[in-house]
């Protein structure tokens, strides 16, 4: 009996003491200081005597290695390290001396290499490694034709983003806008496309016909706008692989703000008659046209939620412009804008948690998002004008366009694009060769 | 029959608070378990990888397209092995330094400062290095205030023991979140992005072995860059030797647990 007692005890004073030695501090951090992460992205290597229709080798590798910098920089989230503090230049097929990018403050490293293929064709391979766990984090190699070696920079910047960010990138993707021109009164508008950093820019109208509210698909590279061909305003689409244009039926009045279903496959936009405008979708293969509102208000900037379920639209059928959500068959209409001034061009976030609009109040324009239903309003950017807010494939960055007041001597009205992210930090111009306006982001590319 | 009763309820009461207590080898069985599975899991999770990579655009590609216009091939390239070396001999990377465990880290502190200003703007630095020193001279004012009161009384009650283990997290979690970790923005908020990190350290403070993420095998988008933004600040601060870690008490600190949540910083 006794035994047993002396047994417990020793028992409880054993789980007691051995409890006690294994105590393990744990702390909590809940806070800390979001700064960009520095990225070291050393020049690709290859061979310089190996020449391409791009250049040579090196050059390429260079060039790439640019790209991808101003990439990554542009987003906001990473800053890049002065290629002139590098210690040594690394080789893609060996492991880096982490210790030497660790002194320069780099906390995640790329190495690429381009190879020439016996086919003519590059190969340009990239490693992105983690400086202080000393360990790689991504590896790729991509093949094409040494004339795409920006398309593959870009899509190695998307890599690099998705890995160290947890997101989709963006930066394989291309902008169409309306590019301006000319005096006030004879402002000629033309269609352009350029990839998002501003390059491979291209005309795709002459000027000689008005043309308005470009929109991509979100599947095909396929876009809908509004044409004054013939001076008569109506909604087109255009496929950017094949060049065929094409007008979106023939109705009584006019068309405008057509904009893509999810699934690329209806188009929706408003439709006036006699001073009235209702929106309406069509059908894309079938061509057939269904109202959904009917209301002696103005209905228009209709735009899809993600998985196609809602629509949001601005009306004044409140007594001012305000912004609204609807099923997509038309029914359950409920204003989301409650707040002081007009609400206009609501556009739903491809990731479907905010919805972006332009307000008007107090003599200032804003660009500005808010949840679905209305609460979490957030401010961006404001100016003397700014409106047409179009997101970038992964919900993260706004494009929209500003334009500057007229002075006496008839000058200013310029138009420019910006671009600014979700947290409203890194606002950034998108430079284009003539006034840009009207901006809107393509999917991500194959 | 009394003495069985009495047995018996000994034996019972000894059972139940036996299982109502956090019994530390449980712990330790599980633990062992978690650093047993990542390792089984990881070859997978690369292997799944190359697959949805491998996948991404194929250069046969229906379109009546040039091909040039799309990169055609993509493959997922492994780690090179340490010490691979191309055809060319390349006497500066034969051997990659991984236990690094070397007095490297005062070298960067020393060098980071001066070239970090040569690069590209960055935002002024908020490392706010005088007021964690404050901390410094408080807690050795404790270590002086221990010293006196002489080695019998060192034994330490455990309210001490407690009272310094606060002061231990505080002035790491003070460390860490005004100098080391930059909470991963923008990421989708209606999951949970809560980390935890086992650190090591050895008695001068430097990490002793590299931290480890719980689950981090088993981890994929937002949550695994939560966890590399958290591994990563762990080692940002290392070495933990301007924070007053009492020798004596290694074993309260040579294992520290941090549970990093960004869920206030995020949105």
């Amino acid at each position: 009996m006794k035994m047993l007692k002396i047994l417990i005890v020793s028992l409880f004073g054993f789980i007691a003491a051995t409890s006690s030695s294994h105590a393990v501090i744990e702390i909590d951090i809940t806070r800390g200081n979001v700064q960009p992460l520095p990225i070291a992205i050393p020049t690709f290597t290859g061979d310089e005597n190996a020449m391409t229709a791009a250049g040579s080798l090196s050059e390429i590798g260079r060039q790439i290695a640019q790209v991808i910098t101003a990439d990554l920089e542009r987003s906001g989230l990473f800053v890049s390290i002065d290629p002139r503090a590098f210690i040594n230049s690394p080789n893609n097929s060996t492991v880096p001396q982490f210790a030497n990018w660790r002194a320069v403050g780099a906390q995640a490293l790329v190495t690429g290499l381009v190879n020439l293929e016996l086919d003519g064709q590059i190969s340009v391979e990239f490693r992105l490694w983690d400086v202080l766990a000393g360990s790689q984090m991504r590896g790729l190699k991509w093949t094409g034709s040494p004339t795409i070696w920006r398309k593959i920079a870009h899509k190695t910047s998307d890599a690099i983003y998705k890995r160290l960010t947890g997101e989709d990138g963006y930066f394989d993707s291309r902008i169409v806008y309306i590019s301006e021109s000319g005096p006030y009164l004879e402002r000629i508008k033309r269609l352009a496309i350029m990839d998002q950093d501003g390059h491979n820019h291209k005309f795709l109208t002459d000027g000689s016909y008005m043309i308005l509210n470009p929109r991509f698909s979100p599947v095909e590279q396929e876009i809908t706008y509004l044409s004054f061909y013939n001076d008569t305003p109506r909604v087109y689409l255009f496929n950017l692989e094949s060049g065929k244009f094409e007008m979106l039926g023939e109705f009584e009045g006019m068309t405008f703000a057509p904009r893509f279903s999810p699934d690329g496959k209806k188009v929706i936009m408003s439709k006036a008659e006699r001073g009235n405008s209702d929106i309406f979708v069509m059908e894309l293969a079938t061509r057939r046209i269904e109202r959904l509102t009917t209301h002696s208000a103005i209905d228009t900037s209709p735009s899809y939620s993600p998985f196609g379920r809602y629509i949001t639209f601005n009306s004044d059928r409140g007594g001012s412009q305000q912004l609204y959500v609807m099923n997509a068959d038309g029914s359950d209409i409920k204003r989301i804008s409650f707040g002081d001034g007009l609400y206009a061009t609501p556009v739903w976030s491809p990731r479907g948690d905010l919805i972006a609009f332009t307000k008007q109040a107090g003599g200032k324009f804003y660009i500005g998002v808010m949840r679905p239903d209305g609460t979490g309003e957030r401010i961006l950017t404001e100016s003397y004008f700014e409106e047409g807010p179009t997101w970038s494939p992964n919900g993260r960055v706004l494009m929209y366009y500003r334009k500057y007041p007229y002075d006496n001597n008839g000058g200013g009205g310029e138009t420019q694009l910006w671009s600014i992210d979700l947290t409203g930090y890194n606002e950034r111009q998108i430079l284009t060769p003539l006034d840009g306006s009207d901006p809107a982001w393509s999917p991500l590319m194959d | 029959m009394k003495h069985s009763l009495v047995i018996s309820g000994i034996v019972h009461t000894g059972l139940l608070v036996f299982a109502a207590m956090d019994i530390p080898w449980f712990d330790s069985v599980e633990d062992a378990e978690m650093i047993v599975i990542p390792v089984e899991v990881l070859p997978i999770a690369e292997e799944t990888r190359t697959m949805e990579i491998a996948e991404l655009p194929d250069p046969e590609r229906e379109k009546p397209k040039p091909p040039e216009q799309r990169p055609q091939r993509v493959e997922n390239l492994p780690p090179p092995p340490p010490g691979m070396q191309s055809t060319m001999p390349l006497p500066t990377q034969p051997v990659e330094e991984k236990p690094a465990p070397k007095p490297k880290p005062p070298v960067q502190r020393a060098q980071a400062p001066t070239v970090t200003p040569k690069s590209k703007p960055r935002p002024p630095s908020r490392l706010d290095i005088a007021a964690l020193r404050n901390l410094v001279p408080e807690q050795s004012l404790e270590e002086r205030i221990a010293e006196k009161i002489g080695p019998q009384e060192q034994q330490a009650t455990s309210l001490d023991v407690q009272r310094q283990t606060m002061s231990i997290s505080a002035a790491i979690r003070k460390k860490i979140e005004d100098q080391c970790w930059s909470p991963p923005v923008g990421a989708d908020t209606s999951q949970s992005l809560r980390v935890t990190v086992q650190v090591y350290l050895a008695p001068t403070g430097e990490l002793a072995r590299p931290p480890v993420a719980e689950d981090y095998a088993r981890m994929n988008g937002f949550l695994k860059v939560a966890a590399d933004s958290a591994l990563r600040a762990v080692r940002m601060c290392a070495p933990y030797d301007d924070i007053n870690l009492p020798k004596e008490m290694y074993d309260q600190w040579k294992e520290i647990k941090m549970n990093f949540d960004p869920t206030q910083m995020v949105s």
